[in-house]
């Protein structure tokens, strides 16, 4: 069987204790009673009870004294005070009793009642104390985690002491200044939750301190005391960035509600405060998103409209494959048709041997136009190999002109070579730059029709230093591209700007790509005077 | 025998045409283009123009539409187009062409629709 819990009660109205022993007794509770300080700190110490019921005004030593020395002894560690006092009736006596201590912490009791005092409240109070480990304090509903905490600022050391001894019992932590400058101080210092300052102070006002806190961005509650009449103080304060008032003389309850009441509401303030700073960031975030997404919605769009243009890059293609394979084709089968026609009155031998002579040399354009098909889609696949070596430009232009001057046929073109007379190398595949070549004269011969004329000649680099390039340059007398089909395409740059603007056709296309797999350059354009010219642009042979 | 003007860019098709149309008694003026087409029409004379669609510059519809606003049916104007290629038919006739031909010809056809087009003009 567990002993009940041992309550010492202390005080010299004997009503009382008659009153509180019956009560508790009746409770189960095991009730011992003394009628002063003295009697009752002897039977504190023989009976370690779990709380004393202590009367501030006591004959002798005064409760403060006697709650002193209850927590000064260590044998009473697990001893909780509950202290009874008629605050409001006598306050001189409680400053009084403050005053006595040496030491705040000391004196501070667990659980402070006013007088009267209801029973079925000290009852709870008992109750309370006993449920925690040592006797937490219990006025108001205690704080889950830290205790918030007070400043208080007053000149006035009564007050203080009163208020003090309040806010402690009620939970919170306290820090006292007794001049502006100390309240400053100790903001710093202490960090509080709440500020409870006197308005009317030497040297520095509670105005000033206010005014000083606010524009250093300290946004603590606060509230301001002051003396009765002067209320119209209380209004600049709250201009200033008060919280609350009280008048003086004010129920130290009240200020407890109050300052509870506000240190909530600036909780919530804050809360309310990070909550906004928290959507604002989600926002800013969102925003980003947003943006990004529109980033990448921009990217997609790059990647359709190059899609888009690779498919209008092969719609040209296809044209120009019609133009390149198609029109020879029907003239091939036009002219057959023409050969085979009996309706003719008798044979035109003149005739039919020139038919025969196109068919003939338009077959055999189509024979070179699918070659070169070939050719480009073997580049197109990555398949084409390239050997680079000096070449020497001479011997591989008189071979490439005797050729075509072979494949003139009856055409009075005039092929006019300019012969390099530097001996200039140039860095390249030599096959290629035949296949490049033997294009370029055959689609200048193509286009003269009858007579005309072909000029190459090589330029000599523009300037000195490694970075000049020797061109080939090709001229001719022949018809005009369309200027459109000039424009280069490739498959590599699908830009659909530049697909937009034509193909120009599978032999000048097929030139450019072998120009580009040696890193040369190939431009093509119309003259203003008629004909057509080609650069080709070469890298100059390095010793 | 008429007087027929054939406007066509590519040298092979030009002899095809002056070889059949000449082999039929009619005289062939060659344009290259259609610019030189339209000046060459303005020294007057011609009955047919024989008229390539797919021109560099002036393109064939465009030539025949102005043809036909400034002569009206004095000039019978015959496309030239490739052949399945509907829509440049379509195309050609909106643009007042009177007839057209596709590409490659049957020269027994060809002889027999420019007869009869000669005919229905006379």
């Amino acid at each position: 069987m567990t002993q009940p819990p041992c309550i010492l009660v202390i005080d010299d109205d004997q009503s009382m204790l008659r009153l509180i022993r019956a009560h508790l007794g009746a409770a189960g509770y095991q009730v011992e009673t003394a009628s002063d300080g003295e009697e009752g700190l002897r039977l504190a110490e023989s009976l370690r009870p779990r709380i004393i019921i202590l009367d501030l005004l006591l004959p002798g030593i005064d409760g403060f004294v006697v709650c002193r020395r209850v927590r000064e002894n260590p044998n009473l560690k697990g001893t909780a005070i509950l202290m009874v006092t008629a605050v409001y009736l006598s306050e001189e006596d409680q400053i009084h009793g403050f005053r006595m201590g040496a030491d705040d912490y000391l004196v501070k009791p667990d659980v402070i009642l006013s007088k009267p005092v209801h029973l079925k409240e000290l009852r709870a109070a008992v109750e309370s104390l006993l449920s925690s480990e040592r006797g937490a304090p219990t006025g108001l509903p205690a704080p889950e985690q830290a205790r918030d905490k007070v400043l208080i600022v007053d000149d006035d050391e009564k007050n203080i002491r009163l208020l003090k001894m309040r806010f402690a019992s009620e939970g919170f932590e306290v820090c006292t200044a007794s001049s502006g400058q100390e309240g400053l101080e100790q903001l710093e210092a202490f960090s509080p939750d709440v500020m409870l300052m006197d308005l009317k102070m030497p040297t520095m006002s509670g105005l000033d301190v206010l005014k000083i806190m606010r524009e250093k961005g300290q946004d603590i509650p606060v509230v301001i005391m002051t003396a009765y009449g002067s209320e119209s103080i209380a209004v600049d304060a709250f201009k200033m960035g008060a919280d609350d008032y009280l008048v003086k003389p004010f129920d130290t309850a009240q200020a407890v509600r109050q300052v509870a009441q506000l240190v909530e509401r600036h909780r919530l303030k804050k809360s309310q405060e990070q909550l906004t700073a928290r959507l604002k960031r989600i926002s800013c975030d969102l925003v980003n998103r947003v943006n990004h997404l529109e980033v990448q919605n921009q990217k997609l769009e790059k990647a359709y409209n190059a899609v888009r243009g690779l498919s209008e890059f092969n719609r040209r293609f296809i044209s120009s494959l019609s133009q390149d394979l198609r029109a020879p084709l029907s003239t091939i089968l036009s002219f057959l048709s023409l050969m085979r026609d009996t309706s003719a009155k008798g044979r035109d031998f003149q005739r039919e041997r020139e038919a025969q002579e196109i068919v003939f040399k338009t077959a055999f354009r189509l024979e070179i136009n699918l070659a070169n098909l070939l050719y480009l889609s073997r580049i197109q696949a990555g398949a084409l190999s390239v050997a680079p070596g000096a070449i020497a430009l001479e011997p591989v232009l008189e071979n490439v002109l005797s050729l075509a001057r072979r494949s003139l046929g009856r055409q009075d073109i005039r092929v006019t070579w300019y012969p390099d007379q530097s001996g200039r190398m140039v860095e390249g595949d030599e096959v290629l730059m035949r296949d490049i070549l033997v294009n370029l004269l055959d689609d200048a011969i193509q286009r003269i029709e009858g007579a005309g004329e072909i000029v190459l000649e090589v330029l000599p680099p523009e300037g000195e230093g490694s970075g000049s390039k020797p061109v080939l340059r090709l001229r001719d007398t022949g018809s005009r591209h369309p200027d459109e089909d000039l424009v280069p395409v490739t498959v590599s740059e699908i830009a659909p700007e530049s697909a937009r603007e034509g193909f120009e056709g599978i032999r000048l296309n097929l030139c450019r790509h072998l120009a580009e797999a040696m890193g040369w350059r190939l431009v093509l354009s119309n003259r203003p005077t008629g004909g057509g010219e080609a650069l080709l642009e070469m890298v100059p042979h390095e010793l | 025998m008429a007087t027929v003007l054939l406007v066509e860019d590519n040298q092979a098709n030009q002899r095809l045409f002056r070889m059949v149309l000449e082999s039929m008694g009619h005289s062939v003026t060659c344009a290259c283009t259609g610019e030189e087409g339209w000046a060459l029409l303005a020294g007057g004379g011609f009955e047919l123009v024989l008229l390539d669609m797919h021109l560099p510059g002036l393109d064939g519809f465009t030539l025949a539409s102005r043809i036909k606003s400034l002569y009206g049916d004095a000039v019978t104007v015959i496309a030239v187009t490739a052949l399945a290629m509907e829509a440049d038919r379509q195309r050609a006739l909106s643009s007042g062409c009177d007839a057209f031909i596709t590409k490659p010809i049957s020269v027994p056809d060809f002889r027999a629709n420019i007869e009869a087009l000669l005919e229905g003009r006379r």
